[in-house]
């Protein structure tokens, strides 16, 4: 850490002010209260309060070797308690040289003097103490704020860290499933079966490709979720209904990567694979007035099934990223109503943080 | 020979008909997309042979088995079930990992076959295969049970207390008594035990059904329930009871 007082020119001008009001304070002191002729009053000030000035720069070190969270309150006690001797110890007797060398022939300044050094010790004391106390309070703020800086930026890592996870995360059940089909179009469907490897890959690749701290088109994404419901789709046949309405205007949007792809496969595991009657899965984006844009996703679930409660953590990542990425908190919500289950996604038409467009 | 499918995926249905045509000694009887369907086809059709799937809407492949009295030989066919996969080859019995080739699904079938042809059959084997999967540890969300010839599948929720009777234990819900062949320790095990404790080597009850606790002899209690039916409840029992409800 860069020293305080001197790190910046607003520092030094502010360090010196300090000193500038303090020299104000002594010489009115001395020319009023004590009498002192205003040219030695001055000189008395300059010279003692200088010498602080020049000393209170160098007493940064000792409170940069003396951490607080390192030593022993003890140990600081004794350090500090040196320090402080030794400090007001060689002020006052390099003042004192200084001032007598000056005043040599005065009379009133020599009686002066010598009297006055328990009230110069005392001054001395209390100025080490305010230096000391402004000192530990900059470091403590610094930080502080180099905490917070270091915790946003591991969770910048942890959740980039989850997306990795995520992406390599693909539902091995609906893989293999998927595989199963295809090896049973390939004997009675070539064609079909064809058609289906192409969406696979493309549904794998998009997943696999993209960098996932990106932001990306909505249209893309929305591109996605087809090709992933074109694969249920052949394997469920009519049972999984799909139906799509997406303002042309929206598509264009940047939205954060693999957003919609978990809730609508969160919406077919938990409506879909569960049902014995057919399910509808709904997307819908549009613009509201603000500019921002509103998803849902909306699917229906056989009432009649009972399903393990999930835990949730497909769609806990999903707000997690959300306030994350756009740093407020109410844009993701969902909802259970008596035959459907409701999910809502605010895209923000600005990214409030970027999303690892800096490094 | 009488065959069917029982399996909620079109396509997966289609390969095993597909293979099933070149044994002409194979009589397709018929296909079916979910377990309840699956237990009425098997009533009806009365096949000697299943493919049963286990990841099923509502009620797994295990869970109809359970409601079947004298099931025929069976193949499990499964994707992805790391638990499933263990039990069948612990208990050898067979299974098909979709996708499967052609190959190793003759060889499964060739093996039913053999088994069928020499009135081997061994439900003890699946049997042991379901054992086995109770062992999965994990806290049950729903019950199916068979009463009249009527399935029942009960969420847990609705489970009141569990009595045992004998081989079997009686299950009291809220809607209705259900006899069930399982053990007290199996639901001992899998009823999350913040909710359900088991008062009695005879009963478990569900904590908020507790109305009040009666001394009852010299060392044992009766637990009132909301209903007005009592439970035994022993020493230990009281001791547990003690500890969840911190009194």
């Amino acid at each position: 850490m860069k020293h305080p007082f001197t790190r910046s020119l607003r520092n030094i001008f502010l360090y010196s002010a300090v000193w500038v009001v303090i020299l104000i304070f002594h010489v009115s002191t001395l020319y009023i209260l004590y009498d002192l002729p205003i040219v030695i009053a001055l000189t008395d000030g300059l010279v003692f309060n200088l010498l602080y000035a020049g000393i209170g720069l160098a007493l940064w070190y000792p409170v940069l070797y003396n951490d607080i969270e390192k030593n022993s309150l003890g140990n600081l006690t004794i350090n500090h308690l040196s320090i402080m001797a030794l400090t007001i110890a060689f002020w006052l007797s390099i003042g004192i040289f200084i001032s007598k060398t000056i005043f040599t022939n005065s009379e009133i300044y020599m009686n002066f003097i010598d009297s006055s050094i328990p009230w110069r010790a005392y001054v001395g004391i209390f100025y080490y103490m305010a230096i000391m106390l402004v000192c530990y309070l900059l470091i403590y703020e610094s930080n502080l704020k180099e905490h917070i800086v270091q915790e946003s930026r591991l969770r910048e890592k942890i959740s980039e860290a989850e997306l990795t996870a995520l992406k390599s995360q693909i539902n091995p059940h609906f893989l293999f499933n998927s595989l199963n089909s295809i090896g049973s179009l390939t004997i009675t469907n070539p064609e079909k079966a064809h058609q289906m490897i192409i969406k696979l890959s493309g549904f794998l690749r998009y997943s696999l490709a993209h960098d996932p701290t990106k932001l990306i088109p909505l249209k893309q994404e929305i591109e996605n979720v087809e090709a992933y419901i074109a694969v249920e789709k052949e394997r469920f046949g009519d049972k999984l209904i799909f139906v799509k309405e997406v303002e042309p205007n929206c598509e264009k949007i940047s939205v954060p990567f693999l957003i919609l792809q978990p809730i609508i496969e969160n919406a077919i595991k938990h409506g879909l694979y569960e049902s014995t009657i057919p399910v509808e899965v709904l997307i819908k984006c549009f613009c509201l007035e603000n500019g921002n844009i509103k998803i849902t996703v909306i699917n229906g679930f056989d009432p009649e099934a009972i399903t393990r409660k999930g835990t949730g953590t497909g769609l806990k990542n999903i707000q997690e990223r959300m306030k994350i990425i756009y740093q407020l908190n109410d844009l993701f919500s969902h909802k259970k109503h008596d035959t459907y289950f409701e999910v809502s996604l605010i895209i923000p038409h600005k990214t409030v943080f970027k999303v690892k467009a800096t490094t | 020979m009488k065959v069917i499918i029982i399996e909620d995926e079109a396509p997966a249905r289609a390969i095993i008909k597909s293979f099933l045509k070149e044994h002409t000694d194979i009589k397709f009887c018929g296909e079916f997309s979910n377990g309840f369907d699956g237990i009425k086809g098997i009533k009806e059709l009365n096949p000697d042979l299943i493919f049963l799937d286990v990841q099923m809407p509502k009620i797994t492949g295990f869970e109809m088995l359970e409601l079947i009295e004298n099931p025929p030989e069976i193949i499990f066919t499964t994707a992805y079930d790391q638990f499933a996969i263990k039990a069948f080859e612990m208990n050898a019995v067979d299974y098909l990992l979709k996708p499967f080739a052609k190959d190793r699904f003759k060889q499964a079938l060739d093996k039913a076959k053999a088994k069928i042809s020499e009135q081997k059959q061994e439900p003890e084997k699946v049997k042991q295969v379901m054992a086995q999967i109770d062992e999965k540890p994990d806290t049950i969300f729903r019950i199916v049970a068979k009463k009249l010839g009527q399935i029942h599948v009960i969420p847990v929720e609705n489970l009141l207390f569990i009595e045992a009777k004998d081989d079997y234990v009686m299950l009291h819900t809220s809607d209705g008594k259900f006899l069930k062949e399982k053990t007290m320790k199996y639901y001992e095990a899998h009823l999350d035990a913040q909710q359900f404790v088991r008062v009695h080597r005879s009963y478990i009850v569900r904590i908020d059904q507790v109305k009040r606790l009666e001394p009852y002899g010299k060392s044992s209690y009766i637990a009132i329930l909301s209903n007005g039916q009592k439970a035994n409840v022993s020493l230990n029992g009281y001791k547990k009871l003690k500890e969840v409800l911190s009194f």
